[in-house]
């Protein structure tokens, strides 16, 4: 298991009680979403996992490592691409790109040429003319051209584990397309585990492995695509995961 | 709602703006006594109460001794005056007195020339500087009155400063020179702090703070490249400024007036005071920025933290405490430095190594708080202390 979360709690200082004490592991290469709900603690989860805030009870072991003992090692195996995509007005993709890939690969200690070869590589995964890249400042770049950039550089790095929050969100249908294939393909070569997050019911059944349903801070169900469609009886996971909500909301009331 | 209501209320819902507004108030309320200082000391000067002066009798005719000495029973002054033989005026100060006048001339020939002493002090710059003035009218009025007719009275001030003598001309050049020198001072906070400050700000408006921090950086390095960008940047600013102010100077025909005071070493000296403090303002201006969430924000916090460096700029009128206590003030490195040329370099060194240390701390803090969830919840975290703080009320 490349990462396991152990009944992870998140109280936010406000008091919000955003998880409710989840667990789940995930398998090395394996593609992992996570779908629910506005609110449901998707974000939250993956920010504790990419060591940007703390559980306020539990545990996050990535790839051995203890996220919240050792954050510094934790980040040099997670790449992470924020739900809320930006990039520095001021600079050029081309140079974003070079600055990020050489942080995190020098950090693993890689030599010039590989972060230049990586580099090339990010460059390639944007899907952007080299032109537009290194010609025109990310303020110019449009919210989907941003995503690219963020989710190809972190492609391009091969991290141990990919998170990516709602990684199409914005994107034209085309681009999305070809992102999942991309993910998978970089899973299936790379060996590289992703986790993600997804309001599209059908990306998550052609992408991901396996998914949990998370609502109001606690997993209510989790599975491989195909097994919750069946086990709900359902025609595909969307429809699984209407059916899920409503059972729910009934078994509550 | 109007545009301008739309624009106001865009600034004022901004807490940074909030303390932006609210600090200079605090501020200068606060520097009362600094004021009170300057302004009592003006008044002991002008009023001479309490001033134990010593009237030196060096080269003068009996007729004259005996004028003296009329004018002396009879002063109305609210000063002590003694009358004392001898020329040498710096062994009489070293007795306590204040004021030592070292009178030369005659009666007959209706000529004085009168050298006055004064002893002075860091702690009393203001007094210090208006006594001479004041003095010297006081005795010309005196032997005036004392002769029947006019009489041709010429008087030269000096000013007797930590151990050594300097004419009142001079220290007064030395003292504009300071001020000048004191500009150098906001030519390089204010840019610094502002940048550090944006360079905080900029990443979470970009939205870029979550992916830096998620990166494989240690949080010493992100804090030490930020606050060295904005340092290389606000040194170029510091620089323009500086040099087209030296060539206002030069071109205007004027002699850069610190040269003479000031050698190579007081200059370099000046010039690490004032990096300390840059340093200083730019690690706060960024700590403070963690709370805030946008640009807009940022740029409030640059005043916020250059604005305690006035308090030094004004106590240089009033008098600085010679003390290595308050030497070690945040803000006193620059303002101890340009004053080395009159009270020596110790208080410079502990000053600035002090500024140093504390922008060692702050960065400290800077890094802990990177480290810890305020870095990404910074400015939530300041809205719940708000709601809680008015919740209690
Ligand atoms: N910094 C924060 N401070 C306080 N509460 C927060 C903070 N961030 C999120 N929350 C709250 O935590 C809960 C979970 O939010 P989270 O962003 O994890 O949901 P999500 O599943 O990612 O939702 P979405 O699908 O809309 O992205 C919500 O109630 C939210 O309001
Ligand atoms: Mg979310």
């Amino acid at each position: 298991m490349i990462v396991i979360v152990d009944r992870v709690e998140k109280v936010y200082p406000g008091g919000v009680r955003a998880l409710r004490g989840i667990s789940f592991s995930v398998r090395e290469g394996e593609i992992f979403g996570l779908v629910g709900p506005n609110g449901a603690g998707k974000t939250t989860t993956f920010r504790i996992i990419a060591s940007l805030i703390k559980p306020t009870s539990g545990k996050v072991i990535v790839d051995g490592v203890d996220v919240v003992a050792h954050p510094f090692e934790a980040r040099k195996r997670i790449a992470y691409v924020p739900e809320e995509v930006g990039g520095y007005r001021r600079l050029t993709g081309l140079e974003y790109l070079k600055f990020i890939v050489t942080t995190f690969l020098r950090a693993r200690g890689a030599s010039r040429e590989e972060v230049e070869k990586s580099v090339d590589e990010a460059v390639e995964l944007t899907g952007l003319p080299y032109e537009k890249l290194s010609k025109t400042k990310m303020g110019d770049y449009s919210k989907g051209m941003k995503r690219r950039l963020q989710v190809a550089w972190v492609l391009a790095v091969k991290p141990k584990l990919a998170i990516l929050d709602e990684p199409t969100t914005g994107l034209d249908v085309e681009a999305s397309y070809e992102l999942r294939h991309l993910i998978k393909e970089y899973s299936k070569k790379y060996g590289m585990t992703a986790l993600i997050s997804s309001h599209n019911m059908f990306e998550v059944e052609t992408v991901c492995d396996r998914v949990a349903l998370i609502k109001n801070g606690l997993i209510i169900d989790e599975g491989a695509p195909r097994e919750i469609v069946e086990k709900y009886d359902a025609v595909n996971l969307e429809d699984a995961y209407m059916k899920i909500l409503s059972s729910k909301k009934t078994m509550h009331s | 709602m109007k545009m301008l209501e739309k624009e106001v209320r865009v600034l004022m819902r901004e807490p940074m703006v909030i303390a932006m507004i609210v600090l200079p108030f605090i501020i200068y309320s606060s520097m009362a006594p600094f004021y009170g200082g300057i302004a009592e000391q003006t008044k002991e000067a002008a009023k001479l109460e309490g001033v134990k002066t010593a009237i030196l009798v060096c080269d003068v005719d009996q007729a004259t001794r005996l004028l003296l000495e009329t004018i002396v029973s009879r002063q109305k002054t609210n000063m002590t005056i003694h009358l004392l033989e001898g020329c040498n005026a710096t062994s009489v100060l070293a007795e306590g007195y204040d004021i030592v006048a070292v009178i030369n001339g005659s009666v007959l020939r209706r000529s004085f020339s009168t050298a006055l002493y004064v002893r002075g002090s860091i702690e009393k710059f203001t007094k210090t500087m208006a006594l001479p003035a004041t003095a010297s009218a006081v005795f010309t009025d005196l032997l005036a009155r004392g002769g029947e007719e006019e009489v041709n009275m010429t008087v030269k001030s000096y000013v007797y400063l930590n151990n050594r003598l300097y004419s009142f001309e001079e220290l007064s050049s030395i003292f504009n020179s300071a001020t000048i020198m004191i500009m150098a001072l906001f030519f390089i906070l204010f840019p610094a702090a502002s940048l550090g400050a944006v360079l905080i700000g900029a990443e979470r408006e970009e939205r870029m703070l979550d992916v830096l921090l998620s990166l494989p950086v240690r949080r010493r390095d992100i804090a030490l490249t930020k606050a060295t960008a904005a340092l290389i940047v606000s040194l170029l600013a510091a620089a323009s400024a500086i040099g087209g102010y030296m060539v206002m100077l030069t071109r205007s025909g004027l002699e850069v007036p610190f040269r003479f005071y000031f050698t190579t070493l007081d200059i370099v000296l000046y010039a690490v005071a004032l990096l300390s403090e840059a340093f200083f303002v730019v690690i706060l201006a960024m700590l403070i920025s963690i709370f805030t969430s946008t640009i807009r924000g940022a740029q409030a916090v640059a005043p916020i933290v250059a604005f305690p460096a006035l308090i030094p700029f004004f106590m240089l009128m009033t008098g600085l405490p010679l003390s290595y206590k308050t030497a070690t003030i945040p803000y006193m490195a620059s303002i101890y430095s340009v004053l080395a040329p009159l009270i020596g370099r110790n208080y410079a060194v502990v000053s600035i190594a002090a500024q140093f240390t504390e922008a060692l701390i702050v960065a400290a803090v800077f890094i802990k708080v990177l480290e810890s969830e305020i870095a990404i919840s910074g400015p939530e975290t300041l809205k719940q202390m708000a709601r809680r703080l008015r919740r209690r009320r």
